[in-house]
């Protein structure tokens, strides 16, 4: 891709989009904000291109941290319009209608079925209070200081939560980056 | 500017790798590591951790996505980026990309919508790309500084309402970046002039005006490589066009790192 091979672009995106959008929407809600944050993110894989670097962490690394900067911007925007009046039908217009999306390719699916249900398993391994800390900086873009302010705990506490929690997900995640899923 | 020691550093590397570090500790990290293999090491360990979580629960988007993916993509090739952006790209430059972000999603959007509609897209992401392409040209520009560009906060108070600027000097390159903010435009026949204090002697900048909103994103060219003496980074309103030396007293200022 870093050549300017459209062709890579489409793999890339054929290997990642599914999981990129699920996580993005996560985060946007909206199913449109999703696929628009889902296309922008490409996009500046794609413009962007030899600016990854692999020693810094895996494709799907590199790509979801910018989806979750693009999608928390958006949720945040999206958090204050909604204070100031309701959505429209307008922007609640999906690009493609709720469900409309392609079914899952069926070894993929079985895939993807394993490997979340792997990610599942280790985060059911946590604490609670740990998993509670990483969700909360992952999906809804908190840094240790908001975090500790939300759960009205000392901020030491939630750093150490944090650690632990990804020293642990880190041991029992590695098998699933090393077989080439990331 | 928050000193870290090493041990601290590494402590910090899980939640640096989950993006829950502070803006402070976010810098640091990100300065540390350039030239901390051992340290930047540590982070890319933790890096499949927030992957794999992003991974977790598939939903397969709709096929107009990708071929409107595709379709952009043909407007143009990559850009090039000399350097790798994830490696070097301190914490300010996603704040500074923030704006862009706005642009770039509400026109992905738009872009998309326009597509289903089959009507305006080629019009709507020309005006993307080139947008784009603008801001990416800023943001190489600041990359190329390498180790070389200094970050100036002038003015801006912890409370987030007063005037400021960020002044960004690549003196690898001698360009800089000023991003000016809630700095109301100046009156007639008065521009604002951005001053460098060198050796106790104000040098000029930049000569600029902000917008009806307070904003501008100045360019800067050909200014010093040396930032040997700089002390601060000083504002203040003179006669249009600037001025040889300052002719009222700068009401902002901001220390030079390290001076």
């Amino acid at each position: 891709m870093q050549g300017g091979d459209e062709r890579a672009l489409a793999t890339l995106y054929d290997r990642h989009a599914a999981a990129l959008l699920g996580f993005v929407l996560r985060i946007v809600r909206e199913h449109a904000d999703a696929e628009a944050v889902l296309m922008a993110t490409f996009l500046q894989a794609w413009r962007s291109a030899a600016s990854f670097d692999g020693s810094r962490g895996s494709v799907l690394a590199w790509l979801a941290i910018m989806a979750r900067s693009r999608a928390l911007d958006v949720a945040r925007g999206t958090k204050r319009r909604e204070l100031r009046e309701q959505p429209t039908v307008d922007e609640a217009d999906p690009i493609g209608e709720a469900g409309e999306a392609a079914p899952v390719d069926p070894l993929a699916g079985v895939e993807q079925q394993e490997r979340r249900r792997a990610i599942d398993v280790a985060l059911a391994t946590l604490p609670a209070n740990q998993r509670r800390v990483i969700e909360l900086a992952f999906f809804e873009g908190l840094t240790h200081v908001e975090i500790a302010e939300r759960l009205t705990e000392p901020l030491g506490s939630v750093k150490t939560r944090i650690r632990q929690g990804m020293l642990k997900l880190r041991d029992l995640l590695a098998p699933l980056a090393h077989e080439g899923v990331a | 500017m928050t000193r870290f020691t090493r041990e601290e550093l590494f402590e910090l590397a899980p939640a640096h790798a989950l993006g829950a570090t502070t803006t402070d500790e976010a810098e640091a990290m990100e300065r540390a590591m350039q030239s901390d293999p051992a340290l930047a090491a540590e982070v890319s360990a933790f890096r499949n951790v927030p992957a794999m979580l992003a991974s977790a629960a598939p939903v397969v988007p709709h096929p107009r996505v990708r071929e409107a993916l595709l379709a952009e993509a043909r407007t143009g090739p990559p850009l090039r980026v000399e350097r790798t952006v994830s490696a070097r790209i301190p914490n300010w430059v996603p704040a500074l990309l923030a704006a862009s972000v706005v642009l770039t999603v509400s026109g992905a959007v738009y872009g998309v919508r326009m597509q289903r509609a089959a009507e305006g897209l080629r019009a709507g992401n020309a005006e993307l790309t080139a947008e784009l392409r603008r801001r990416e040209r800023v943001l190489n520009s600041l990359l190329d500084g390498e180790g070389q560009l200094h970050l100036v906060q002038v003015g801006a108070d912890t409370a987030g309402t007063g005037p400021g600027l960020q002044f960004y000097w690549n003196a690898r390159q001698g360009k800089a970046l000023a991003h000016v903010f809630r700095l109301k435009p100046a009156p007639a026949g008065r521009d604002y002039q951005i001053w460098a204090l060198v050796d106790g002697k104000p040098v000029s900048l930049a000569v600029f005006n902000s917008d009806a909103a307070g904003h501008a994103l100045v360019e800067v060219e050909g200014i010093a490589r040396s930032v040997r003496g700089v002390t601060a980074v000083l504002v203040s309103v003179e006669p249009s066009g600037g001025s040889l030396q300052p002719t009222s007293a700068p009401f902002l200022a901001g220390t030079f790192p390290g001076a």
